[in-house]
């Protein structure tokens, strides 16, 4: 072998070695309150039992083979930080971070949600690469949206699970028409335990007896004006239980006059084409013909003055022009004044290797390889929000979960944490409630045979009045909430599940004052 | 011609023996020496040294007190050192300009930190010790550890912010240890004392073998340079140029003999340091495994910025070795013992020393920040935030470091979003610099809501204003104030103030000389430095109120007459020119 060809075989080396994609870092989720399984992967979704998360474990793989910094490994639970309650130790398999109990006890806030929890990842190694992995772990299931569940476990069963309680019918809260004393309802649905001898109670009286692992139960039911709920609650051998409460609605004689005191401002964003940068996010069809039937159904409807509606749509969307929407426009509904801010479009975890822990909003003229530079990130919107916005009844409401296409050569996180981390934007302190169009990991879907999402259609025909469960002619915000939470559930067979964050202040701040 | 021939000759070869005399090798000549060998044939000579050293120390006993006595000087000094550093602990909150943050001086003012630091190098102690240890944090960004007779170990914060784990952060403190349990300190006096006893024997050997040598050469030479010559002269020249020869010869052997045992005690020493503490890491159940990565850590930082190299763990040009000695054990002396542990597993952090290092490397970060080490100052304010992300103080130098440093359109929108966390999480108004930093880089952008921009600038003001006249007040309180917010944010109470103290048991009298004091405070404090713990020392850094007076309880939360005000005004006039100047813009 000549010289010149071995200096060549050198230099090929070294530059296959600096193009070398580097292997994903392997990372393990272990739920010992739960099960001995590892989740890993493809498998980051994670259904679990009803009940309190009290350990986590995480593995990562090979780490002081792959120079994992143990202290530069990052977790966070819904995009809290909880690194420095986790323990971390060298074992065969690589570092294990484990939290538990005793650490736990050392977080003053509530860490996690009883219904879905993000736990996220990120581990630099001594050259300064960076790995990320993410899990979602849902409890519960899909639920009605209507209704409110609740679990416990019994002492005597620590690692038991509470009774799994359906209700198929009503589907919504029963309604008590003006001048009806009472009314019989079917009160029909299903019960499942591990430990069979479940008793079912209605309002604390025995209602029904399951023998078996499963079974069926279907009664009729008297709903009286004095009512306000029904609680359902199911206790297994074991004293675990599980409740839900069906609300009951009493429409009065006159439906009382609700108006709303102060202005209303509304700022509402579609996005469908991102420019034409060559490594712009893909067009998006119907986001912003969305924002237009939203503006159109506020004014409308919902009782918004035209003038305090602020449409922009696409190109109108770049990121200065969304910074000054928030500071002139949103800036101008005051303490007392309502402001909803509606936004469809793209939201994305940063496509770049090393960065997917960032999230951004998709504004007009982004670019997948300069994310940074060309987009506003979650943190400059909740900036935005933080230093413009002065109203005590703010609603964002987002559909923003759209798939992005995987191909070409941006990759994306399997699942995307967007809503999650979107969701942290409530602040009851602020008087700011959040409603996103699905849960961690899930997407916006088109409704069938069209291009308008379905979150964005239930929402439309909510504040049109279809909302309006008591019928008093006003859609409070958690009837809305609520209505589209369950249109969407149900339209998506469960694979869809709106989000949340309303603070008890707003729960009946009137969103839509329907013309009687 | 003859005898200048032979003298030059004999001379020549005089000065050609002579050169190895004055060292052990020379760095110009034959091969590249190998390190192995070279620290082998140090060892060889250590213990030789050693042995030397110690068979005097029995038999000699002017040698012995010699040893004593300047090993007793020696633990005086050390013993003299740690007064020093213990009796000039103080922390004190100091200001440059719109900064603010707490200076530590001697030792860290963190007594949570400082007792997990301890705890965690007694853990390491063997326990058939008979040595005393105390394990200390000193404020120091450079990374240095260092080790007193007394059986005093400091290690300075960043050291131990550079450090990736605990498992890490234990074996330099067993290192450290193993000194002093090794009793290092006696042996270094030991073999100073010894070395120069040695190279004296030699010297004296060395000259009797010349004398020797010479007057045999001389002899030699008188009979043998006699035969070819002609005379007397010519015996004369040949016994000069055989005692010039045989005297060089003789001083040849002498040298050979006279070799002053030149040892690198440090090198020995280290290596004996770490063979200890990678044994008590072990035991302890940290990961060894972490140890050459704690080399390559710091290899890689010292690379980016010597003074990182400074003072860690003796020579950096021996890191290298170490690293790969480290491998070494792992591999082969220690494997079956890491395998075994690897069952149960290893410590590598736990969670509480996670949470510490959130305040250790911010209050680093801000030290490297004052000493221009860039790069370090950024590396631990960004971990910082990571770890626990509403510390406002660490947001704020955090954003001033990114700002200093950073190139990019990326880097200014990184610095300006931490500004604005260190806006949004300051919950005691403290860091009033945030708002002018923030003011100040929103006017960058051609765009910039300018109401915005004159509402921080107030802030800023406002903060400022409100934060002297607490300062004054707050001095009643601990200096280490920062921190007990710290741990009653930790143990569910984040919004909690001290409460002034009620003085209405307090004898009139003792009020008169405290409102006294106050009322001779020289001026107004034009930036809230104080030194909490000496109130006859002035304040340090630029602005200072000179001492600290006993504050009556009716100080608390008013302005102190017109000593705020004038300043304060002045401070609002030069802002509300600077915004006047953004608005023309």
């Amino acid at each position: 072998m000549t010289k010149r060809t071995t200096l060549a075989l050198c230099g090929l080396l070294i530059l296959g070695g600096a193009f070398a994609q580097e292997a994903p870092l392997r990372m393990q989720l272990r739920l010992p309150d739960f099960f001995d399984t590892a989740f890993e992967g493809a498998n980051s979704l994670v259904e679990l039992p009803d009940r309190p998360i009290t350990k986590l474990r995480i593995l990562l793989m090979k780490a002081t083979e792959r120079h994992i910094v143990t202290g530069a490994v990052n977790v966070s639970v819904n995009g809290k930080g909880i690194s420095n309650i986790m323990d971390s130790r060298n074992v065969e398999e690589g570092n294990q971070l484990t939290l538990d109990q005793s650490t736990l006890n050392k977080r003053t806030d509530d860490l996690f949600d009883p219904h879905e929890n993000a736990i996220e990842v990120v581990a630099s190694d001594n050259r300064g690469r960076k790995f990320y992995q993410n899990w979602v772990l849902r409890t519960g299931g899909s639920q009605n949206a209507y209704f409110a569940y609740s679990g416990s476990v019994s002492p005597d069963d620590p690692r038991g699970v509470p009774p799994d309680l359906v209700v198929d019918e009503p589907q919504a809260p029963p309604i008590l028409k003006v001048g009806q004393a009472s009314a019989r309802i079917t009160l029909r649905g299903s019960c499942g335990s591990s430990h069979p001898a479940t008793e079912i109670t209605l309002d604390r009286k025995p209602f029904a007896r399951i023998q078996k692992q499963a079974d069926s139960f279907s009664q009729s039911v008297e709903i009286r004006r004095d009512m306000k709920e029904l609680v359902l609650e199911a206790v297994d051998a074991k004293g675990n239980r599980r409740s839900v409460v069906i609300p009951v609605v009493v429409q009065q004689k006159e439906a009382p006059k609700v108006r709303f005191a102060g202005a209303k401002y509304a700022l509402i964003v579609g996005i469908s084409r991102y420019g034409d940068a060559k490594d712009a996010p893909p067009q998006l069809d119907g986001a912003a013909a969305q924002a237009d039937e939203m503006a159109r159904e506020l004014e409308q409807q919902a009782g918004f003055r035209k003038e305090n509606i602020r449409l922009m749509r696409d190109d109108q969307a770049t990121m200065p022009q969304l910074r000054t929407g928030f500071y002139d426009f949103a800036a101008k509904a005051q303490g007392n004044d309502l402001l909803v801010v509606y936004i469809a479009g793209r939201a994305l975890h940063d496509p770049r290797e090393g960065h997917r822990d960032q999230m951004y909003l998709a504004s007009y003229g982004a670019q997948l390889g300069q994310i940074d530079a060309t987009a506003p990130s979650f943190e400059n919107l909740s900036e935005w929000l933080d230093r413009s916005v002065h109203s005590n009844h703010t609603f964002l409401i987002f559909d923003v979960g759209h798939p992005v296409p995987t191909g070409g050569e941006w990759k994306f996180p399997e699942r995307s944490m967007v809503n999650n981390h979107l969701l942290s934007l409530f602040s009851e302190q602020k008087g700011r409630a959040v409603l996103v169009s699905g849960s961690a990991g899930e997407v916006s879907m088109a409704r069938p045979g069209g291009q308008a999402s379905s979150f964005a259609y239930w929402t439309s025909r909510g504040l049109a009045g279809d909302a309006d469960l008591n019928q008093d002619h006003v859609v409070t915000a958690e009837e809305l909430f609520r209505f589209v939470s369950e249109k969407v559930r149900e339209e998506s067979q469960g694979n869809q599940n709106p989000r949340y964050r309303l603070s008890a202040a707003n729960n009946n701040t009137p969103l839509s004052e329907l013309s009687r | 011609m003859a005898i200048i021939g032979k003298s030059f000759a004999s001379v020549s070869l005089l000065v050609a023996l002579s050169i190895p005399a004055f060292g052990q090798k020379l760095p110009f000549v034959g091969k590249k020496s190998d390190p192995a060998k070279e620290a082998e044939k140090n060892v060889l000579r250590y213990e030789k040294l050693k042995q030397y050293s110690l068979d005097r120390y029995r038999e000699n006993l002017e040698f012995r007190d010699e040893v004593d006595q300047r090993y007793e000087e020696l633990l005086r000094s050390h013993s003299q050192r740690a007064y020093a550093r213990n009796t000039g602990v103080s922390s004190y909150i100091a200001t440059v300009r719109e900064d603010r943050w707490r200076v530590h001086e001697n030792l860290y003012d963190n007594l949570v930190v400082q007792d997990h630091i301890n705890r965690l190098g007694q853990h390491l102690v063997p326990k058939d010790s008979e040595r005393a240890f105390a394990f200390k944090v000193i404020p120091e960004p450079i990374p240095l550890a260092e080790t007193l007779s007394t059986g005093t170990i400091y290690i300075s914060t960043g050291l131990i912010s550079v450090v990736d784990s605990e498992a890490q952060l234990a074996y330099v403190l067993a290192h450290e240890m193993a000194h002093v349990q090794l009793d290092h300190w006696k042996e270094r006096v030991m073999l100073d004392c010894g070395q120069q006893a040695y190279a004296e024997d030699q010297a004296a050997k060395s000259a009797r073998i010349g004398m020797f040598t010479s007057l045999l050469g001389a002899g030699l030479g008188g009979i043998f340079g006699g035969i070819p010559g002609t005379g007397i002269a010519g015996n004369l020249n040949s016994a000069v140029n055989g005692m010039a020869l045989g005297g060089a010869i003789g001083q040849f052997a002498g040298a050979l003999l006279n070799r002053p045992l030149i040892v690198s005690w440090d090198q020995v020493e280290e290596d004996a340091a770490d063979q200890m503490a990678f044994k008590a890491v072990l035991e302890a159940s940290y990961d060894v495994r972490e140890v050459p990565t704690l080399y390559a850590t710091m290899q890689k930082a010292a690379a980016r910025d010597t003074r990182i190299g400074l003072g860690f763990l003796g020579s950096r040009h021996r890191i290298e070795q170490r690293m790969e000695k480290a491998k070494d054990l792992i591999a082969n002396a220690y494997q079956a013992d890491i395998a075994a542990k690897l069952k149960t597993g290893f410590l590598s952090t736990t969670a509480e020393h996670r949470n510490l290092m959130a305040e250790l490397k911010r209050d680093n970060g801000i030290m490297a920040y004052y000493n221009d080490m860039f790069e370090m100052s950024r590396s631990n304010l960004a971990d910082a935030v990571a770890i626990r992300d509403n510390d406002p103080a660490a947001h704020y130098f955090y954003a001033k470091v990114l700002k200093l440093i950073g190139r990019t359109v990326e880097d200014d929108r990184l610095a300006q979003a931490e500004f604005y966390k260190a806006t949004k999480f300051d919950t005691r108004d403290e860091n009033f610099g945030s708002h002018l930093h923030l003011a100040l880089m929103m006017a960058r952008d051609r765009n910039a809501d300018k109401a915005e921009i004159t509402k921080e600038l107030d802030s800023y003001v406002s903060d400022y204003a409100h934060y002297n006249v607490m300062d004054r007040a707050l001095r009643a309180f601990p200096p280490n104030l920062d921190s007990v917010y710290e741990y009653m944010t930790l143990y569910g109470d984040p919004g909690w103030r001290p409460k002034p103290p009620d003085l209405k048991d307090v004898d009139p009298a003792y009020q008169q000389i405290s409102d006294g004091v106050a009322a001779r405070v020289p001026g107004a404090p034009q930036g809230p430095a104080m030194r909490a713990d000496n109130p006859a020392e002035p304040g340090k850094g630029t602005t200072g109120v000179g001492g600290r007076p006993p504050v009556p309880a009716e100080l608390m939360n008013r302005i102190p007459g017109g000593q705020i005000i004038a300043p304060v005004q002045q401070m609002k006039d030069s802002v509300q020119q600077q915004t006047q100047q953004i608005k023309k813009q």
